[in-house]
């Protein structure tokens, strides 16, 4: 027996509404599940292998410095609006402090002898990471 | 109509799926430098964990500083005989003498006697390293150590001559890319981006559909100065060797790491970075500081022949005029960069 409905060959408004609703369920999906970082760029700052703080970049209206806790040579990051960088370290080989500002998504500040690492993420992503 | 709702509300939830496509990123420190898998996934927490252990276990068996490790157990036994290692360690010396042999050895695996007497010789000393600008007297010494490869006879290796050493630094992080992929992969992960200390390598491809992309550093230039921009397909792998990493100052010279195992002096080929794209990670690492001390005209020379193992890579050669060679696996997807800091650029065709 063939059922009502695969008689039916115009679409009927109650096909419409379901449509409809499935729509609505999609864009709140998409709503619900949109990236949290957007077009934010963020600083992450990683020191022997812990992360110790995200520092949200775009966020920032003004400068914000952190001493970083627990590292071997004493080292100061400083982020503001859209950058980062490494304002002053104690460290013998001072590579950290030389890289100077990062602002793009993928730049990389590391400091060997601390084995600190400041990665900065989102803001579009230019690239996924840095070769040299 | 009717039968493109279906699409449609599918194409949009799957939209909704892909937006959820925020990384988990494990940042850790191994093999004297800093690295980085980025993995595009669920929940990728035992795949990155895994990761981090296989390169931990690396490092235990290929470090030069740790005194049970088999390269320092191989290195204490030089010119005394063979000690038993571990089958990566043997795999991975082998492919190191490979290089070595193919490169007329321009990579060197056995340089360590002169890299020490630079200053140049673990970067876990680096911070507290006397670098050193050494007598020609005490190279014409040490060069004769740095002549012959180790022996690897199945699961054992061996050092010929008292005072040789192994340091596989130049290959051993392009080389660990593959275990961690292998990691990855039987955790489930299909898409990250390894950084294995300059050593990039892509697993997968973005979770927008596109290869992932790496910039290239100005090797002129400092902090956010980049070369270019290159896109890193599926399973390849780019490793950069540059002057600019280490260096030194002495009497008004700059001497960098990258010493020519010819004469043992910093290696004066014209360059002033190199960057190998390859499929193979531990070659690409390995072949990068090759071709760096064998100069731009040989390396385009090996390129163009179509022979050998250069030709099935592709290269970015950045020589001390300014001048950039691109090889044409690269031109797709390339952003150049460095115009304003006085660069040109070439693709190279063959």
């Amino acid at each position: 027996m063939r059922s009502s409905a695969a008689d039916r060959v115009r679409p009927t408004p109650l096909d419409a509404l379901v449509a409809l609703a499935v729509l609505a369920a999609a864009a709140a999906i998409l709503f619900a599940f949109r990236p949290k970082s957007g077009n934010f760029l963020t600083a992450r700052i990683v020191l022997d292998n812990e992360l110790v703080a995200e520092l949200p970049l775009s966020a920032l209206s003004e400068t914000v410095t952190l001493d970083v806790p627990g590292a071997r040579y004493p080292i100061t990051v400083e982020a503001e609006q859209g950058r980062v960088r490494v304002s002053h370290s104690e460290c013998p080989s001072q590579d950290c402090v030389h890289t100077g500002w990062v602002s793009r998504s993928g730049g990389q500040i590391i400091c060997l002898p601390n084995r600190l690492v400041i990665t900065v993420t989102g803001g579009g992503a230019d690239a996924d990471a840095v070769t040299g | 109509m009717r039968r493109m709702l279906p699409l449609l509300c599918a194409a949009a939830l799957l939209s909704g799926c892909a937006a959820r496509s925020e990384p988990t990123i494990q940042t850790f420190f191994a093999m004297d430098t800093t690295m980085s898998v980025t993995a595009y996934a669920e929940d990728p927490t035992d795949a990155l964990v895994a990761a981090q252990q296989a390169v931990n276990r690396l490092d235990a068996l290929w470090s030069r500083t740790r005194p049970d490790s088999d390269i320092a157990r191989l290195n204490a036994a030089a010119g005394t005989g063979a000690v038993a290692v571990d089958g990566d360690t043997a795999a991975l010396l082998t492919t190191a003498n490979a290089v070595a042999e193919e490169s007329g050895l321009a990579f060197n695996p056995v340089l360590c006697p002169v890299m020490d007497a630079w200053g140049f010789g673990s970067t876990e000393s680096e911070t507290t390293a006397v670098h050193r600008v050494p007598a020609q007297a005490e190279l014409d010494e040490l060069l004769p150590l740095t002549r012959d490869l180790p022996l690897v006879d199945g699961d054992t290796a061996a050092l010929a001559l008292p005072g040789q050493a192994v340091d596989l630094g130049g290959i051993a992080k392009g080389a660990a890319a593959r275990y961690v992929v292998d990691a990855l992969t039987q955790n489930g992960v299909e898409r990250a981006i390894i950084a294995l200390g300059g050593n990039i390598t892509a697993l997968g491809v973005r979770p927008d559909g596109h290869p992932f992309r790496v910039y290239v550093r100005d090797p002129r230039g400092e902090g956010e100065d980049y070369l270019c921009l290159i896109a890193l397909p599926d399973g390849r792998t780019c490793s950069t060797s540059g002057g600019y990493e280490r260096c030194f100052v002495a009497d008004g010279v700059t001497y960098h790491h990258i010493i020519d195992p010819a004469n043992g002096y910093p290696a004066q080929s014209g360059l002033l970075s190199v960057t190998v794209v390859a499929d193979d990670p531990a070659l690409a690492d390995a072949w990068s500081t090759a071709l760096f001390v064998l100069g731009p005209d040989e390396a385009l020379r090996r390129w163009k022949s179509g022979q050998g193992t250069v030709a099935g890579m592709d290269l970015i050669l950045v020589t001390d005029a300014g001048h950039v060679y691109v090889t044409q696996g690269l031109e797709e997807g390339l952003e150049t960069l460095g115009e304003e800091a006085g660069y040109t650029y070439e693709i190279v065709r063959r």
